[in-house]
């Protein structure tokens, strides 16, 4: 599996935003990281089907801010999803909700893939809360459509 | 076959005939009068399916209506097959590799849709269009834009597609649900060897003082934006 993990200041982003960290499973902008403020938050635009896609299975993800979200297109084959936070929260009061968010989204990633000829490449980033000192690591994977299913167990090992 | 209030036999059984005759045609070697006479019957076709599905959808038959749009995908993927191998006999290249990009791209949602339990017969039909890239054209170089979506709808409702339940990509009584962008700021372009459309391609370079088509090694007149800029 192509993916990478790494410590990142997410609780210092989002003080520098005068947001408070999600206690729920949410979308983060792709340029959380970089954003001077929430008008500037883009995400892929893959995030308006993913977000349906979750809703209608009763899953339903906001997004960090409450604004209509700002959409960045791509006319690339590549697949780029929203990054996903999980937090501690979410982990302690339903640890079943992370893999069956990552079920749907893998579904999501098989049916877009579907019929599509060519390389298939799918991107996203997952930040991880910490149980014990609450700091977030990120996982970045970009590879093919059938790592999605397995980000649950790189996820499992990182919250212990 | 859930869901049909009637049976799809006997409609499958007549495009299965009619693109077995078709694909008989779709060969390099076959009379191009040949080939534009089987182009022509499928218009034909295509005609009568759009006619059926219009009364699938007076009737609210929803698994009938998409089942068409299938079958139409299908064929006209078969039509655009065809005629790319006239043009190829023209010595149009351009036109013929866009019809075979035409072939390939509207084979995609009929495989996500394909209401009947094989896909295989259709996927292996992507594949051969995917041996003709690879056998009749030269690798190429494409573009691919980015861009913030400032105004979209749905083509289903034409509501934001943020506020309704439509799925890009999905059937909904016999039409594919896209997302229209009518307004959108332009970031960038790169140039990338897997774009979301082979239509976006390098029709130009300059080598040797030279200005050469890269699919026909031909030269041809660079071709500028300059004259169609607004003074």
């Amino acid at each position: 599996m192509d993916y990478t993990v790494t410590e990142t200041d997410l609780a210092g982003s989002l003080k520098r935003l005068k947001l408070q960290m999600p206690e729920n499973l949410s979308f983060l902008p792709e340029n959380i990281e970089e954003a001077d403020k929430i008008g500037d938050f883009i995400y892929p635009d893959t995030l308006t089907e993913l977000k349906k896609t979750l809703r209608l299975q009763q899953v339903p993800v906001p997004t960090l801010e409450d604004t209509k979200p700002q959409l960045l297109g791509r006319k690339s084959a590549d697949l780029f999803l929203p990054s996903l936070f999980i937090g501690v929260g979410t982990i302690l009061s339903n640890p079943n909700v992370v893999s069956v968010a990552l079920n749907i989204v893998s579904s999501y990633v098989y049916d877009f893939f579907k019929g599509n000829p060519g390389r298939k490449t799918v991107a996203i980033d997952i930040f991880v809360e910490q149980q014990g000192d609450k700091t977030v690591k990120k996982i970045t994977y970009k590879g093919g459509p059938e790592g999605i299913k397995d980000l649950a167990n790189v996820i499992k090992q990182l919250e212990k | 076959m859930i869901g049909y209030s009637v049976n799809p036999g006997p409609l499958m059984d007549d495009f299965n005939q009619r693109a077995e005759i078709a694909q008989r045609k779709a060969f390099m070697s076959i009379g191009q009068g040949i080939q534009e006479e089987e182009i022509l019957s499928i218009n034909r076709y295509v005609s009568e399916l759009l006619e059926l599905k219009s009364d699938f959808v007076s009737n609210k038959m929803e698994p009938e209506a998409n089942l068409v749009y299938c079958i139409v995908g299908s064929i006209r993927a078969i039509a655009f097959e065809l005629q790319m191998m006239v043009f190829i006999k023209k010595d149009q290249m351009a036109a013929a590799w866009t019809n075979l990009v035409r072939a390939q791209t509207i084979l995609g949602p009929v495989i996500r849709n394909y209401p009947l339990d094989n896909t295989q017969g259709i996927e292996g039909y992507l594949q051969r269009l995917l041996d003709h890239e690879r056998l009749l054209f030269p690798p190429m170089q494409f573009f691919s834009a980015g861009y913030i979506i400032k105004k979209a709808m749905c083509s289903i409702c034409s509501s934001d597609p943020d506020d309704c339940d439509h799925l890009k990509g999905k059937l909904y009584m016999g039409e594919l649900c896209c997302r229209i962008i009518a307004e959108a700021d332009l970031l960038e372009g790169s140039s990338v060897s897997n774009p979301a459309s082979k239509l976006c391609r390098v029709l130009a370079i300059q080598t040797g003082g030279k200005t050469i088509d890269p699919m026909t090694l031909k030269e041809t007149e660079m071709i500028s934006t300059k004259d169609s800029e607004p003074s």
